[in-house]
C-alpha cells in the first residue's frame, strides 16, 4: 500500500533541517466582564435572534417564538433540556403555555428510531427533512463570536439542528464562555461524541452576486434563548 | 561564523556617504541623481560617487537568472567594500542591496559576509534623510497638488512609507493629497512589464485612474522604474498629470 | 502538458462582462477582510504564531500524521493513504462500487478539484453532486472554480438565473432569495438520496483525531451527517498538533477568507456515529493524499508553501488576479498561492509561466495569515524555471543569452558606459513627435501600451563629473 511509501518520503523530508520547536499555546485572551452583552451583540450581528429568558418562563419565550414563526410544532431529541433550562417537564400539558394549542414532540424517540433499514430510509428521511422547527440545548455559548456549541452524543444526533428552516437553541447562562481559548480549556473534541459544531448565525451564502442570503442549506431563522441554567 | 558588524551609527561618523545612483537613473534619468546630490550637499553631507558602479543585479535576479545577477552584484560589493553609508534614491534597488544580494552568496563566504555588512549600511534616500539625519524639511518649495505612489519593494520589503510622506509634507507650499489605494502596485514589476505587458498595463490603468481621482497635478514616487511605467501610461493617455521622483521634488529649492 | 497563462490574458482583459463583475466583487472581499483584521489588536502575533506552528508541524509531519492516524482509527474511522491523485480516486471509486452507491453529495474541496474527483467519478458512471452553491453553479456550467474560496465569483446574478433556468427549469427572477431557495430545494433532494458524502478538511488535529471543516451554508454538516458513508479527503500537510491551535487558525482563516469573525459552521468530526447517537454515517474514511506534497516538504526553502490554509486572501489582494481572474491561470489553484503551488505540485516545466505571473508587489505576503513568503518563493521558482529551460533547450534561450550579455556589459564600467552612450546616440532615430517609440522586441510589449521617456544627452556620471570639475 501507499502508506509506507508516503511515510518514507515524509520521514526523509523531515530529516532535513531545520527542525522547528512547537511554540507554546497562544496566550488566552482575557474574559469579558459582560459576556452576555458581548454574546448578544455578536449573535445579532450575524443575523441570529437573541431572547433573554433569564427572568421569564422559558416556555413562554419558546411559545412566542413559535407563534412569531407561524408554527405550532417543534421537534427535539432529548429530555435533558427540560431540566437544564427550567422548562416544565410535562410539556404536553397545555395549561403551562400562553398558547394552549401548541404541540411539542420528541422527534426520534419512539418514532423514527435509527438504525432504520435501507429501503425505508428515504421515506423516513423525507419526513425528517420536512420538519419545519427544531429545538436543542447548546453545550456552550462563546461570547466573542456569538457562537453556539452543539454536540452529539447518546440520544442526540447531528441532523435535527441543521435540517429545519427554523432552529431554536437553549443556552444556559452558566455555559456561556468568553472566547475560544476558554472553550478549548473545557472541551476536548471527540471526547463526548463523534461530532461537534460551532454554530455562528443562520446558514448563509453570498455565492450569487456577493449578496448575502440566509438559509442556504441549514436554518434560515436562528433563535437563541438564554436561560438561567447553571451549566 | 563571524558575527555581522552592527549597522553604522551615523552620529559617530563624519557625514560622508557613498551614492549608489542606480543604472536607470545614471543612464536615463540623470536629473534624479543630480537632485539627490543637491539635497545631500545642502544638508552638509559629502557625497562620494564611485565610478565603478553599474547595476545592483536586480533585472536578472527578478527574472530567475541568479548566476548573472551574482556576477553583477559581485562588482557592486567590490566597489562598496570600504565605502561609508550607501545612499540609494530607489526603493527597489535599495531592497535588492539590503534584502536579496545577501541571499545570492553562501552565508559563511567572504562575499556573503560583505553583502550583509554593506546591506546594514545601505539606506534608501527618504529613510536616510528622515531616520538617519532626522530631516523632514529639505528647504524645497513647490506650490502644487501632489500625490504619492508607494513603490512595492520600498513599502513591503523595507517598510518605508512614512518617511517619504513626511518629506513631501515638509515641502513648502505643497498640497499633498493621498490617492485611493496608494499602496497598490502600479503593475510595473520589472520584466513582468514586458512578459505580461497587457496585464501590467491594465494594472497600471487602475493606478492612473486613482491618480486622476486624487486631483493631483503631480504623482511622486521613489522609483524611476514605476514612474517610467506610470508616466508612459499617462502620456499615452494624454494626461496632464506629470511624474516626479521624490528627489526631484525635494530639490526644488528656491534659488 | 504545459499550462500557459500569457496566451489567456488578452481574452480575459477584453471580456468587459468579466472585468465588470470581478473588480467590485473582489473589492467587497478585500474590504470585509480589512475590517475584520483591523478589529484584532494582536493580528501580527497571531500570524506569527500560526506560521511557527505550521513550520514546526511540517518539520515533524511524520510524527503528526501517525498520531492523527492512530486517533482516527481509535475512534472507529478508517484511514487510507494515497500517494497520488490517481490512488485516491481508485480507492473512492472502488469503495462506491463495493457499496453500490451511485450518488455522492460533495462539499467544496480544493483537493477534490486538484485530483479531478468529479470528472473521474462521472467517467466511472457515478453521480457526484456539488452542494456548495458556488460549486454547484460551477458544476452545472461545466467550468472549474474561479477562486479557491468563492468558486463562482465571476458569475453575475443574471448568468446564474439563465443557468438555473436552463438546467433546473427555474422561472426567471431577479430575487437572489428565490434563486437560493431553488438551489436549496434541489440540493436537499440530492442530499436525501446520496449514498455517500465527500468533504474536504481544513485542519486535521493530531492530538484528538478531529477533522475540522469550515463552511457557511450547512452543506458540509449535511454531507457528513446524512449519507451512510462519509469520506473526508485531506492533503497530508493539513495537520495541526493540538486542538487549542484551532483557536488561532480559525480566527485567522475566517477573517482572512470572508471577513467573518467565525464562519457560520465549524464542524469538528471525530469519526463515524457512535453507539447511542441518533444519526451520522456508519462508516468514516479519511483519505490522506500526498500527490506531490512530500516532494515540496523535502525542499527546506520552499516547504512553507505547505503552510497555506486556503483562505484566498492573497487572490483578492493580488493586482494580477484582480485583472485576469482565476481561469486564466488554467490551474486548480489560482492567484499568488496558485503561482507557487502549481509548479511545485506538478513541475517547473509543466507550469513555466506561473512564477512569472506576478509583479512581485508583495501584497500577498502582507495579507497571508500564515506569513508565507510568496514573493521570495516566486523568485526561487523563477530561478528553477530558467535553469530547467537552459537544461532542456538545444540552444541557449534568447532571454538567457540576453542576460548573459547584460551581465557581461554590467560587470565592467567601460562596457557599461559604452553601452549607455550607444543607446543615447541611437535613440533619436526612434523619436517621433517628441515621443520615443521602439516597436521591436524586447520593447514591443512595453511600446504597445506605454511611451518611453526620451533619453538625456549625457549620463548622470558625465554630468556629475562636469559639475565637480567646475568645483560645485
Amino acid at each position: 500500500m501507499s502508506r509506507p511509501r508516503i511515510m518514507q518520503k515524509v520521514r526523509a523530508a523531515c530529516g532535513i533541517k531545520p527542525r522547528v520547536p512547537l511554540p507554546a499555546g497562544f496566550p488566552a485572551a482575557p474574559r469579558f466582564q459582560d459576556p452576555v452583552g458581548v454574546f448578544r451583540r455578536e449573535l445579532e450581528a450575524v443575523g441570529g435572534v437573541f431572547l433573554d429568558a433569564r427572568d421569564r418562563n422559558p416556555a413562554e419565550v419558546l411559545s412566542q417564538v413559535l407563534e412569531q414563526t407561524g408554527h405550532t410544532e417543534v421537534f427535539w431529541e432529548e429530555e435533558k433540556i427540560f431540566i437544564k433550562h427550567g422548562l416544565p417537564y410535562r410539556l404536553r400539558l397545555p395549561e403551562s403555555f400562553s398558547t394552549p394549542n401548541l404541540v411539542f414532540s420528541y422527534h426520534y424517540q419512539g418514532r423514527v428510531r435509527l438504525p432504520i433499514t435501507l429501503a425505508a430510509r428515504s421515506i423516513k428521511r423525507d419526513r425528517l427533512a420536512a420538519i419545519p422547527v427544531s429545538a436543542s440545548s447548546a453545550a456552550f455559548g462563546i461570547a466573542e463570536t456569538g457562537t453556539i456549541v452543539q454536540t452529539v452524543g447518546p440520544g442526540r444526533g447531528r441532523l435535527l439542528n441543521v435540517l429545519p428552516e427554523t432552529h431554536i437553541v437553549f443556552l444556559a447562562q452558566g455555559d456561556l464562555l468568553s472566547n475560544m481559548d476558554q472553550f478549548f480549556e473545557r472541551v476536548q473534541p471527540g471526547e463526548e461524541g463523534s461530532a461537534l459544531t460551532l454554530v455562528t448565525g443562520p446558514s448563509r451564502t453570498a455565492d450569487i452576486g456577493k449578496v448575502l442570503v440566509k438559509g442556504m442549506h441549514g436554518p434560515k431563522r436562528w433563535f437563541v434563548i438564554l436561560t438561567e441554567g447553571a451549566g | 561564523m563571524d558575527s555581522d558588524p552592527a549597522p553604522v551609527n551615523l552620529a559617530d561618523v563624519a557625514m560622508k556617504v557613498s551614492l549608489f545612483v542606480t543604472c536607470l537613473v545614471d543612464q536615463v534619468f540623470p536629473q534624479v541623481g543630480l537632485s539627490t546630490v543637491k539635497i545631500l550637499d545642502r544638508l552638509g553631507v559629502d557625497v562620494d560617487f564611485d565610478e565603478r558602479q553599474a547595476c545592483c543585479g536586480q533585472p536578472a535576479f527578478n527574472s530567475g537568472h541568479a548566476d548573472e545577477s551574482r556576477t553583477v552584484a559581485r562588482r557592486f560589493l567590490e566597489a562598496y567594500a570600504d565605502s561609508g553609508p550607501v545612499v540609494v534614491p530607489s526603493g527597489s534597488c535599495a531592497t535588492m542591496l539590503k534584502v536579496f544580494v545577501p541571499t545570492l552568496f553562501p552565508p559563511d563566504s567572504r562575499e556573503g559576509r560583505l553583502a550583509r555588512e554593506i546591506a546594514g549600511r545601505t539606506y534608501e534616500l527618504s529613510d536616510f534623510l528622515v531616520s538617519a539625519l532626522g530631516v523632514t524639511r529639505t528647504g524645497a518649495r513647490f506650490p502644487e497638488a501632489v500625490t504619492y505612489h508607494d513603490s512595492c519593494h520600498q513599502l513591503r520589503e523595507l517598510g518605508i512609507g512614512r518617511q517619504p510622506r513626511l518629506l513631501i509634507q515638509g515641502v513648502e507650499g505643497i498640497r499633498f493629497v493621498e490617492m485611493p489605494n496608494a499602496a497598490r502596485c502600479c503593475g510595473f514589476g520589472g520584466t513582468f512589464s514586458v512578459k505580461f505587458a497587457d496585464v501590467s498595463a491594465a494594472i497600471g490603468e487602475d493606478k492612473v485612474d486613482t491618480i486622476h481621482e486624487s486631483g493631483a497635478r503631480y504623482v511622486v514616487a521613489n522609483d524611476v522604474s514605476c514612474l517610467m511605467h506610470i508616466g508612459g501610461l499617462l502620456q499615452r493617455r494624454g494626461s496632464q498629470v506629470r511624474t516626479l521622483h521624490l528627489a526631484e521634488l525635494l530639490s526644488k529649492f528656491e534659488e | 502538458m504545459q499550462l500557459r497563462i500569457r496566451s489567456n490574458t488578452s481574452a480575459v482583459l477584453s471580456d468587459a462582462n468579466l472585468q465588470a463583475n470581478l473588480k467590485p466583487a473582489l473589492e467587497k472581499s478585500l474590504q470585509a477582510r480589512d475590517r475584520a483584521v483591523a478589529e484584532v489588536s494582536n493580528w501580527e502575533e497571531l500570524r506569527q504564531h500560526a506560521h511557527d506552528v505550521k513550520a514546526h508541524t511540517l518539520s515533524r509531519l511524520d510524527h503528526y500524521l501517525e498520531q492523527l492516524e492512530r486517533k482516527v482509527i481509535a475512534q472507529g474511522g478508517k484511514v487510507v493513504w494515497a500517494d497520488t491523485g490517481a490512488e485516491a480516486l481508485e480507492f473512492i471509486v472502488g469503495l462506491l462500487q463495493e457499496r453500490e452507491i451511485k450518488k455522492v453529495a460533495k462539499s467544496k474541496t480544493m483537493l477534490g478539484e486538484e485530483i479531478h474527483l468529479n470528472e473521474e467519478l462521472e467517467r466511472a458512471h457515478f453521480n457526484p453532486v456539488e452542494t456548495d452553491l458556488g460549486e454547484y453553479i460551477i458544476q452545472l456550467s461545466r467550468e472549474t472554480p474561479f477562486h479557491i474560496v468563492t468558486p463562482a465569483l465571476h458569475k453575475s446574478k443574471e448568468e446564474v438565473v439563465d443557468l438555473f433556468g436552463r438546467e433546473l427549469g427555474m422561472p426567471p427572477t431577479d430575487d437572489v432569495e428565490a434563486i437560493t431557495a431553488t438551489a436549496r430545494a434541489v440540493l436537499r433532494r440530492h442530499f436525501l438520496t446520496a449514498g455517500a458524502g465527500i468533504t474536504g478538511v481544513n485542519f486535521g488535529v493530531a492530538e484528538t483525531g478531529t477533522l475540522a471543516v469550515v463552511e457557511n451554508e450547512g452543506n458540509v454538516r449535511l454531507c457528513a451527517s446524512l449519507p451512510e458513508v462519509h469520506i473526508a479527503i485531506m492533503g497530508i500537510e493539513k495537520v495541526v498538533p493540538r486542538a487549542r491551535d484551532l483557536a488561532v487558525f480559525l480566527k485567522l482563516l475566517s477573517r482572512s477568507a470572508t471577513g467573518q469573525k467565525s464562519t457560520s459552521y465549524v464542524n469538528f468530526i471525530n469519526g463515524p456515529r457512535r453507539e447511542g447517537e441518533w444519526d451520522g454515517p456508519r462508516d468514516f474514511y479519511l483519505v490522506l493524499v500526498d500527490n506531490g506534497r512530500s516532494r515540496i516538504l523535502a525542499d527546506p526553502e520552499l516547504r512553507q508553501t505547505l503552510a497555506c490554509i486556503r483562505c484566498g486572501a492573497c487572490l483578492n489582494v493580488c493586482p494580477v488576479y484582480q485583472r485576469i481572474g482565476g481561469h486564466a491561470y488554467g490551474s486548480t489553484y489560482q492567484g499568488p498561492i496558485g503561482a507557487i503551488l502549481t509548479p511545485q505540485l506538478t513541475s517547473a516545466e509543466a507550469a513555466p509561466e506561473h512564477p512569472f505571473a506576478s509583479s512581485l508587489c508583495g501584497a500577498c505576503y502582507e495579507t497571508c495569515p500564515v506569513k508565507i513568503e510568496i514573493p521570495h518563493i516566486l523568485l526561487k521558482l523563477r530561478e528553477r524555471v530558467q535553469r530547467g529551460k537552459q537544461r532542456l533547450a538545444r540552444h541557449l534561450p534568447l532571454e538567457a543569452w540576453a542576460m548573459q550579455f547584460w551581465a557581461w556589459a554590467m560587470s565592467s564600467p567601460k562596457r557599461y558606459s559604452f553601452l549607455g552612450n550607444f543607446m543615447r546616440r541611437v535613440h533619436p532615430f526612434f523619436v517621433r513627435n517628441g515621443r520615443m517609440r521602439v516597436p521591436m522586441p524586447p520593447f514591443s510589449g512595453w511600446d504597445r501600451y506605454r511611451d518611453l521617456p526620451p533619453l538625456p544627452e549625457e549620463s548622470f556620471r558625465e554630468q556629475l563629473r562636469e559639475l565637480r570639475k567646475e568645483g560645485k
